[in-house]
């Protein structure tokens, strides 16, 4: 009897040492404390220009349909299309035609914009009730008058309507098109004012994946961004030049954080020096 | 031609204005610098990619990481969809079943449980969809009639207890087993009454009561299960406070981690830097913690509740990624990756950590393991990248008082403010002090007191300040030395003063000037443990009004009121009398004070009872002399005081309304000769 008690206290005495090693010894899960691999996740963020597609070669999207060729050199050749007011560019190298939209009106654009999108040039101006619009090289209500030489154009343009003359200038060299507005050809007779003026603002575009490419904008030490669907793009690009105009912008600060943490949470984006633009397809 | 060329680009390298980047990402991150406020330090997480855009998520609400899955409860589209993070494809479950989903959870065998709000309850769904279980709203005599049953969050331990929380669920978390039966509440939050309720439930009949309000706490916003089956919650705040010293003074802390009894186990709440609007929290793989607002505010906290990092904002002004427009969950995955979902956008944002925060990351861990030589080392090399960050201070101080380095421990604890650990180690160099200097101590001791006896022996012979008994001399020095008189027998001195006229008002003055000295030393310069004041930001004037106004008041009321009520008493005994009642505090508080500087948390209780005490003294002195020299019985004293009280009040409110009408006679003034000067000279 004895010795059962004393048995069963040994055993006892022993069970509970072996759970009190098992209980302490029990591992933690360790964590490692290596900076784990974020190569991919980096490479996807905006910091990085994002990994490229396979490379291939790209069938133009535009045609040379009711277009016939101005200028030519021996890289170069421009082609024109008078009612539209739109030209055409086959990089001879490459045999790759560049052009703005097509010559049918795509469905997601409305008249005013179509006009803007295929023509040369379009002014955008402040009417005389301060209301601003956009007027195209291809309306009617704009008399035009191109002057081809060798390797240039000279278009003469003439809003009558509103009363504002302008005269720009298209110059091909080597493999450069040159746009420029000649000095003091700019005149404003009536009440509207000049806003701004477009040369060939959709030139080499391109609507969501249709084709493979990408632009490039001059945000920081230059940035790409990659054609995709409108769905995944989350805000436009939209940045002044050499600063912000502190007459008329604003100096925006952010707000409506409603926490205790300060409101200069924002890292300063990086103002843009160069006017930089490019588009590969 | 070339070198111009060269030249110019030279100079348009050097002369464009090129914005330094202090940072890559798109937000900064903060920490708690050593004064407790913000402070921008180091990146610690990256905006990385972002996931799932364009594959229209609508109002998504909640996500749950499993592995290679995130499974994401699509709101709007009343489905749950599973993204292969390797594929970077998404399928969908639930389609037929869910209604609103909205709070998910996974787990390890790969059952989906999801809180559907629409559908009022909590479905479990196999890998494929099919629905395994349904917790219906509870018929249990448990749950509460008058609750409703909205879930919208879910979680579930390694034992398959399963938590839900719901929209308005104000009785605390909803726990069910694993047969879906329900089991109680959980870590309920306390109700909180505002001063008028409290006014009104003194005042109130029980039916007054019940009609005027329901009192409910506050309802617990979202939940996350930690590795060890701990809970995290996190609550709003019922009213926008913008400082965390208000959002605190609600009294729970907003985020908390309930141990089994469901108590909060962080930090007290004056200690916890918290925003009022947290909309998840998601628990980190060694006992920290994300919490996140809706205005995209990512909270780090340790496993104490002290706030490591803040990082990400809200798209306001600009869109970038990085930003939120309404972040409404957060998970982490096994690589430490956080992923956060944003409502309004229908996409998750991921952001990574830097090295930095992975190095702060394991400096916690070997501190809370124990591995004080390696945690030195790190937390070093932190304090070296921010020298002003409160938890880097803290971490190192501790790592040496644990190594017993105390003297430096000290310094790192006295620049972090952090009174608990200074108090702690202030007591082991006390002790190793007490212990060296014992002996030499006690002889110091006896020497003194022989220096004593042996100075009054000399003294009684001389009779160098026996000043008491000579009456026929009047000068400052023996109204002051008066006092020692009054802190014995003060009735008796109060008689003094009023017949035989002593005490002076010079004396009184000067004990006045002693009083505010001694003030001055009890608000500001206490000793480092007992130091509650903010001395940068306290002006001396304010304490000098905070003192001198009431004592002024107290004065001209205390005579006023006793000239129409019987009083005998002068201004001149009024001001005396007053002074000598502050002799105790004078003479005897600066013991107290002087205590603070060598006693210890583990001690406070000498120093508050000594402090409270020697200020009850001289209440009595000030009270028994009312009656003395008013020659008033106990109850017209009583009297006397709270009319004198009342005359403070009233002069303070008559003040501050004659102040409002003054500033606007100021400005109306102002107006008119503004508007005179316009007409005359314009």
């Amino acid at each position: 009897m004895r010795f059962t008690k004393k048995g069963i206290l040994l055993a006892l005495s022993l069970l509970s040492i072996v759970i009190i090693v098992r209980v302490a010894g029990r591992e933690e899960t360790k964590y490692e404390f290596n900076v784990s691999d974020t190569s991919e996740i980096e490479i996807n963020s905006n910091r990085h220009t994002q990994a490229e597609t396979e490379g291939q070669k790209v069938k133009s999207i535009v045609s040379l349909d009711e277009f016939e060729k101005k200028l030519e050199n021996d890289k170069l050749e421009i082609w024109f299309h008078e009612k539209l007011a739109s030209i055409r560019i086959v990089d001879k190298r490459s045999g790759y035609l560049w052009g703005f939209v097509g010559v049918e009106k795509p469905s997601n654009l409305n008249k005013a914009w179509y006009a803007m999108a295929n023509s040369l040039c379009t002014i955008e101006y402040y009417d005389n009730k301060g209301a601003d619009s956009k007027i195209s090289l291809s309306s009617g209500d704009i008399e035009k008058e191109y002057i081809w030489k060798e390797n240039s154009l000279e278009c003469r343009m003439n809003a009558k309507k509103i009363g504002i003359r302008l005269t720009f200038k298209i110059t091909l060299e080597d493999n450069l098109l040159t746009f420029s507005t000649v000095e003091k050809s700019l005149v404003e007779s009536g009440d509207s004012k000049i806003k701004s003026i477009y040369y060939a603002p959709f030139l080499g575009a391109t609507q969501e994946t249709e084709i493979d490419g990408y632009m490039l904008v001059p945000d920081g030490p230059g940035a790409l961004i990659r054609y995709t669907t409108a769905m995944e793009y989350t805000s436009n690009f939209s940045k002044k030049v050499y600063g912000t105009d502190m007459g008329i912008d604003t100096l925006e600060l952010p707000s409506g954080m409603m926490a205790s943490r300060s409101d200069d949470y924002l890292v300063e984006e990086p103002q843009i020096s160069m006017p930089i633009y490019g588009i590969v397809h | 031609m070339k070198k111009i060329i060269a030249v110019f680009l030279l100079l348009s390298i050097v002369l464009v204005p090129v914005s330094a980047k202090a940072s890559e990402g798109t937000t900064y991150t903060y920490t708690v610098s050593l004064d407790g406020n913000w402070i921008r330090t180091q990146d610690a997480y990256l905006p990385g990619q972002i996931l799932l855009q364009g594959f229209g998520l609508t109002k998504p609400s909640d996500l749950f990481i499993k592995g290679d899955f995130i499974y994401i409860s699509d709101t709007g589209n009343s489905r749950i969809a599973v993204y292969n993070k390797r594929t970077g494809t998404v399928a969908y479950i639930g389609e037929e079943v869910l209604k609103e989903p909205k709070g998910l959870f996974v787990n390890d065998a790969g059952s989906v449980y999801v809180a559907d709000y629409g559908a009022e309850c909590v479905f479990v769904l196999s890998k494929d969809g099919e629905v395994l279980m349904k917790i219906d709203r509870p018929d249990s005599y448990l749950f509460s009639a008058r609750s409703r049953y909205k879930p919208t969050g879910v979680a579930v331990t390694s034992g398959d207890i399963i938590y839900v929380i719901g929209e308005g669920s104000y009785e605390g978390v909803m726990q069910f087993n694993a047969e879906g039966e329900f089991q109680g509440y959980f870590a309920a939050n306390s109700t909180e009454m505002t001063m008028l309720q409290r006014l009104q439930e003194l005042i109130f009949s029980k039916e007054q009561l019940d009609r005027i309000f329901t009192r409910t706490p506050r309802a617990i916003q979202n939940i996350d299960i930690t590795e060890r089956d701990l809970l995290y919650s996190v609550t709003q705040n019922s009213e926008v406070s913008y400082s965390w010293k208000a959002s605190s003074s609600a009294g729970d802390n907003n985020v908390k981690l309930h141990n089994l009894a469901g108590n909060d186990i962080l930090n007290k709440s004056n200690n916890m830097k918290q925003e009022w609007n947290f909309v998840d929290i998601a628990a980190g793989p060694y006992g920290n913690s994300f919490a996140l607002t809706y205005t995209g505010i990512i909270n780090e906290y340790d496993s104490k509740g002290d706030l490591v990092f803040s990082f990400g904002g809200r798209a306001v002004s600009s869109e970038r990624n990085g930003l939120f427009t309404y972040a409404s969950a957060i998970d982490i995955d096994d690589q430490g990756f956080l992923y956060i979902i944003d409502s309004e956008k229908g996409l998750i944002q991921v952001y990574y950590p830097t090295e930095f925060a992975v190095i702060t990351h394991k400096a916690i861990a070997q501190l809370e393991n124990g591995n004080y030589s390696e945690s030195k080392e790190t937390w070093a090399s932190l304090l070296k990248l921010n020298g002003m960050s409160r938890i880097a201070h803290n971490g190192y101080g501790k790592t040496l008082y644990y190594q017993q380095n105390y003297k430096e421990a000290m310094e790192h604890f006295y620049l972090a403010g952090n009174q608990e650990y200074y108090s702690e180690v202030f007591w082991e160099i006390r002790d190793a002090w007490i212990n060296k200097h014992i002996a030499s101590f006690i002889i110091g001791l006896i020497l003194l007191f022989c220096l004593w006896k042996v100075i009054r022996f000399v003294v009684k012979k001389k009779k160098w300040f026996q000043l008491e008994n000579d009456n026929n001399s009047k000068n400052v020095m023996k109204d002051l030395l008066f006092t020692k008189k009054l802190l014995l027998h003060p009735i008796d001195s109060f008689y003094d003063i009023k017949h035989k006229k002593r005490g002076s008002v010079q004396a009184a003055s000067i004990i006045y000037v002693l009083t505010f000295l001694v003030f001055v030393w009890d608000q500001l310069f206490r000793g480092f443990v007992f130091n509650q004041s903010d001395i940068k930001n306290t002006s001396l004037l304010s304490i000098a009004a905070l003192f001198f106004i009431p004592c002024f008041l107290w004065v001209i009321g205390n005579y006023l009121v006793s000239s129409i009520n019987e009083g005998e008493g002068s201004l001149r005994n009024v001001y005396i009398g007053t002074a000598y009642a502050f002799v105790p505090y004078v003479l005897l508080t600066p013991i107290t004070l002087l205590l603070t500087y060598i006693l210890t948390l583990n001690e406070k209780f000498i120093v508050q009872f000594s402090g409270t005490f020697f200020l009850c003294w001289s209440g009595v002195v000030l009270f028994l002399g009312i009656i003395e020299i008013h020659n008033y019985t106990v109850r017209e004293a009583l009297k006397n005081i709270m009319i004198t009280l009342f005359f403070i009040v009233i002069a303070v409110t008559a003040f501050s309304i004659l102040y409002v009408i003054w500033a606007r006679i100021v400005e109306f003034l102002q107006n008119v000769g503004g508007e005179v000067m316009y007409r005359a000279f314009y």
